[in-house]
C-alpha cells in the first residue's frame, strides 16, 4: 500500500468545505496518524497544514471538526491558529470556539504572549470557566503574582478561580502561595473546601507551616 | 480652553513596515533599517515568539531585496544553523541567494538547515506582513532547495544525495528542478547565485560590551539558594560565561549551551585541575528561573555544581545586565521571545576577552582557550 496517494486526497477532503464533515474528520485522523511516520509524511505537511487551517477557520465547519483541527495547529503552535484565536476573543471576527476553549488553548504555548488578554478577560468577563482559562494562562507570568494573590484571597471570587490561581501561584512562587495558604488556613471565615484545597497543595509539596492563631494586636491605650 | 496637542502614539510595527515598503528610496537610512534584526528592538516588545520570527523573516528578506544581503550574513548564518521556525529559516536561505561571498561552510549549513527543518515545512509568505491567509507562495524546504541548487556544484551535489527523499516535494521551484535534473544528469551548469569563499567576511552587527565592571555590584543567586554580587563572583578569576533560560524552546540554544558548559567545566578539571577558572550560566529570565528551577536544569544537562561551576540569577531587574553588556534578548509579555547564542570568556579584571555571538561553539576549543589564559596569568605571575 502506498500511503502517498491517500494523503493527497485526504488532504484535499480535509479542505473541501462543501464536503460532509464526518469525511472530512476522517481525513483529518488519517493525516494526523500520517504525521508519525515522520519523513515519509514530511513531503505532504505543507499541504496538510494549509488544509488543517482550512478546516480550523471555516466558522461555518462543523464544531468538533474545527475543535480538533485548532487542536492540532495550537500544539504546532500555529501562528494563524493563534491570531484568530485572539480575534474571536476581541469580537474581531466571529468565535471559531467558546472563550473558555480559546483561553485553554491559548494557554498552552508559554511564549504565545497573551498575558494581556487573559488579564483584560478577568477584568470585564464574569464566568467561571472562563476566568479559571484566564487564570490558567497568568500561571507562566511570574509578573502576575501580585493579581494572582488577590484573586486566591478573594471570597467574592468564584471557588474554582481561587483554586486555579493558588496553582498557577504555586507553580512560580511557592513563598508568596504559603504566604496566602497561611492567611487563608488562619481565617475563620474562609470556606472550609479552599482551606482544604490549600492544606493539600502544602502536604503534597512537602511544606510545613505555623498556624499558631496570631495575637490580637496590643492598644496601647489599655 | 486650549486643546492639547497629543501626539498619537507611534506604532513601532507600523513605522518598521512603513521604513520597508520604501527600503529602495535614496533618503531611507538603510544601515538604520539593520537594526530592526536586534532581538531587543521596540518593534518586538510583548510579542509571540512567532510573531516576532514572522516579522523578522520580513525585515530579512526585505533588505536582501534592498542590497543589503551581505550585511545579513550573521544573521543568516545563525538561522541557518540553529532556527527552528520555518518563516526565519526560509528568509535566511532565501536572503542567502542575495550574499555576493558566503562562507565556505554554507552549503553545510544549508543541508544541515533542510535535516532539521522537513520535517517542520509549512508555507511562508515572506514578501509581506502580515500574511493575508497566513499561507504563502513557497515553503520553508522549497527555499532550502533552492538555495542549493543556485549554489553552484557543490550545492546541487549535496542535493542529489537526498533527492530520493526530496523528489517527492511539490513545492519546489520550476528554475530549482531544472537545475537539479541537469546537474544530475552530469550536465551541470555554472549556473550560482553567489560564491562560497573562505575569505568571507562575518562581522557581528550587535557587538557585546567590552567589560563586565560596570555589573560590580548586580546582585545574583546561584542553584542552591546563595546570594553574592556579580563582582564577588567573577573577579579575581577567568570566567566563561553563557546566557540562557529555562523555557527555551529550541534544543540547540540553552538546553545544549547548559549542557556544553557542564562539559567546558569537566574538561577543565581534566585539563588543569589546579584551574579557579569560573564556568557559569546566567539567566535570561530570573523571576521566572529560581534557584530550583536552575538547580534540576543544571543536573539534567550534567552539570556537577561546586563553586567553579554554577547556574546564576539576577535578583534584581535583569534590564540592567541586558542593557550593560548589550545583550541580544527581547521579551514577549512573559518570557523571551527570542534570544541569540551568547558566550563571552572575560579575564580577572572583568575585561570580555572573546565573545561568541550567535553561532554554536566547541567546548574543547573554549577549555583550551580558558586553560591558556589561567597558563599565561600563573606564568606572568611567577
Amino acid at each position: 500500500v502506498q500511503p502517498e496517494k491517500a494523503w493527497t486526497e485526504a488532504i484535499d477532503k480535509l479542505a473541501d468545505t462543501t464536503l460532509d464533515p464526518g469525511i472530512r474528520k476522517a481525513a483529518l485522523e488519517l493525516l494526523q496518524a500520517g504525521t508519525f511516520l515522520g519523513t515519509q509524511f514530511a513531503a505532504f505537511r505543507a499541504d496538510y497544514l494549509a488544509a488543517l487551517r482550512a478546516a480550523a477557520m471555516d466558522a461555518n465547519a462543523d464544531d468538533d471538526l474545527r475543535r480538533s483541527a485548532l487542536d492540532i495547529l495550537v500544539n504546532l503552535k500555529d501562528v494563524v491558529a493563534r491570531e484568530k484565536l485572539i480575534e474571536g476573543l476581541r469580537g474581531k471576527i466571529k468565535e471559531l470556539v467558546p472563550p473558555a476553549v480559546a483561553l485553554g488553548l491559548l494557554a498552552r504555548d508559554d511564549h504565545g504572549s497573551v498575558i494581556d488578554i487573559a488579564r483584560e478577560v478577568l477584568t470585564r468577563v464574569k464566568d467561571a470557566h472562563i476566568r479559571m482559562q484566564a487564570v490558567r494562562i497568568l500561571g507562566s507570568d511570574p509578573k502576575s503574582a501580585s493579581l494572582l494573590q488577590r484573586l486566591m484571597q478573594d471570597k467574592d471570587e468564584f471557588k474554582e478561580v481561587r483554586k486555579a490561581s493558588a496553582a498557577a501561584l504555586m507553580s512560580f512562587d511557592p513563598k508568596a502561595f504559603v504566604d496566602q495558604a497561611v492567611n487563608i488556613l488562619r481565617d475563620g471565615h474562609d470556606f472550609d473546601d479552599i482551606k482544604a484545597t490549600v492544606k493539600g497543595a502544602l502536604e503534597r509539596a512537602g511544606i510545613r507551616v505555623d498556624l499558631t492563631p496570631l495575637a490580637p494586636p496590643s492598644n496601647p491605650q489599655e | 480652553m486650549i486643546k492639547e496637542h497629543v501626539q498619537p502614539p507611534v506604532d513601532p510595527l507600523a513605522s518598521a513596515l512603513s521604513a520597508l515598503a520604501s527600503v529602495h528610496n535614496r533618503d531611507v537610512d538603510r544601515r538604520q533599517l539593520l537594526a530592526l534584526l536586534q532581538e531587543d528592538s521596540p518593534l518586538y516588545r510583548g510579542r509571540a515568539s512567532t510573531e516576532v520570527e514572522q516579522i523578522r523573516a520580513h525585515v530579512m528578506v526585505s533588505l536582501a531585496k534592498a542590497g543589503l544581503a551581505d550585511d545579513l550574513l550573521p544573521y543568516i548564518l545563525e538561522e541557518l544553523e540553529t532556527g527552528t521556525n520555518a518563516h526565519a529559516v526560509a528568509a535566511a536561505a532565501r536572503a542567502a541567494r542575495s550574499v555576493a561571498s558566503l562562507p565556505d561552510e554554507t552549503i553545510g549549513l544549508l543541508t544541515t538547515a533542510l535535516h532539521r527543518i522537513w520535517n517542520l515545512d509549512e508555507f511562508v509568505e515572506l514578501d509581506a506582513y502580515p500574511a493575508s491567509a497566513g499561507t504563502g507562495p513557497t515553503t520553508v524546504v522549497g527555499e532550502l532547495i533552492e538555495t542549493l541548487a543556485m549554489s553552484g556544484p557543490d550545492g546541487r551535489a549535496a542535493v542529489r544525495t537526498l533527492w530520493p527523499r526530496l523528489s517527492v516535494y511539490k513545492h519546489v521551484s520550476a528554475t530549482a528542478r531544472r537545475l537539479l535534473e541537469a546537474s544530475f544528469l552530469h550536465e551541470d551548469s555554472a549556473v550560482s547565485c553567489c560564491a562560497c569563499s573562505k575569505a568571507a567576511k562575518v562581522a557581528e552587527p550587535q557587538p557585546i560590551a567590552q567589560s563586565i565592571a560596570a555589573l560590580h555590584d548586580i546582585e545574583l543567586e546561584n542553584q542552591d539558594g546563595m546570594r553574592a554580587s556579580f563582582g564577588k563572583t567573577f573577579r579575581g578569576r577567568t570566567s566563561l560565561i553563557a546566557f540562557f533560560y529555562t523555557r527555551c524552546m529550541n534544543p540547540d540554544k540553552c538546553s545544549r549551551t547548559v549542557s556544553k558548559l557542564a562539559r567546558v567545566h569537566n574538561l577543565l578539571d581534566h585539563k588543569l585541575p589546579q584551574s579557579s577558572a569560573m564556568v557559569a550560566g546566567i539567566t535570561y529570565d530570573p523571576e521566572y528561573d529560581s534557584a530550583a528551577r536552575l538547580r534540576s536544569y543544571g543536573i539534567d544537562r550534567g552539570m556537577s555544581f561546586d563553586e567553579r561551576c554554577q547556574l546564576l540569577r539576577s535578583t534584581g531587574s535583569f534590564a540592567d545586565v541586558r542593557d550593560a553588556l548589550g545583550l541580544g534578548v527581547g521579551y514577549g509579555s512573559s518570557t523571551v521571545n527570542r534570544h541569540r547564542i551568547e558566550l563571552l570568556v572575560v579575564d580577572p579584571s572583568g575585561k570580555i576577552l572573546d565573545s561568541n555571538l550567535r553561532r554554536l561553539w566547541d567546548e574543547h576549543e573554549v577549555a583550551d582557550r580558558l586553560v591558556a589564559i589561567e597558563t599565561a596569568d600563573t606564568t606572568r605571575a611567577a
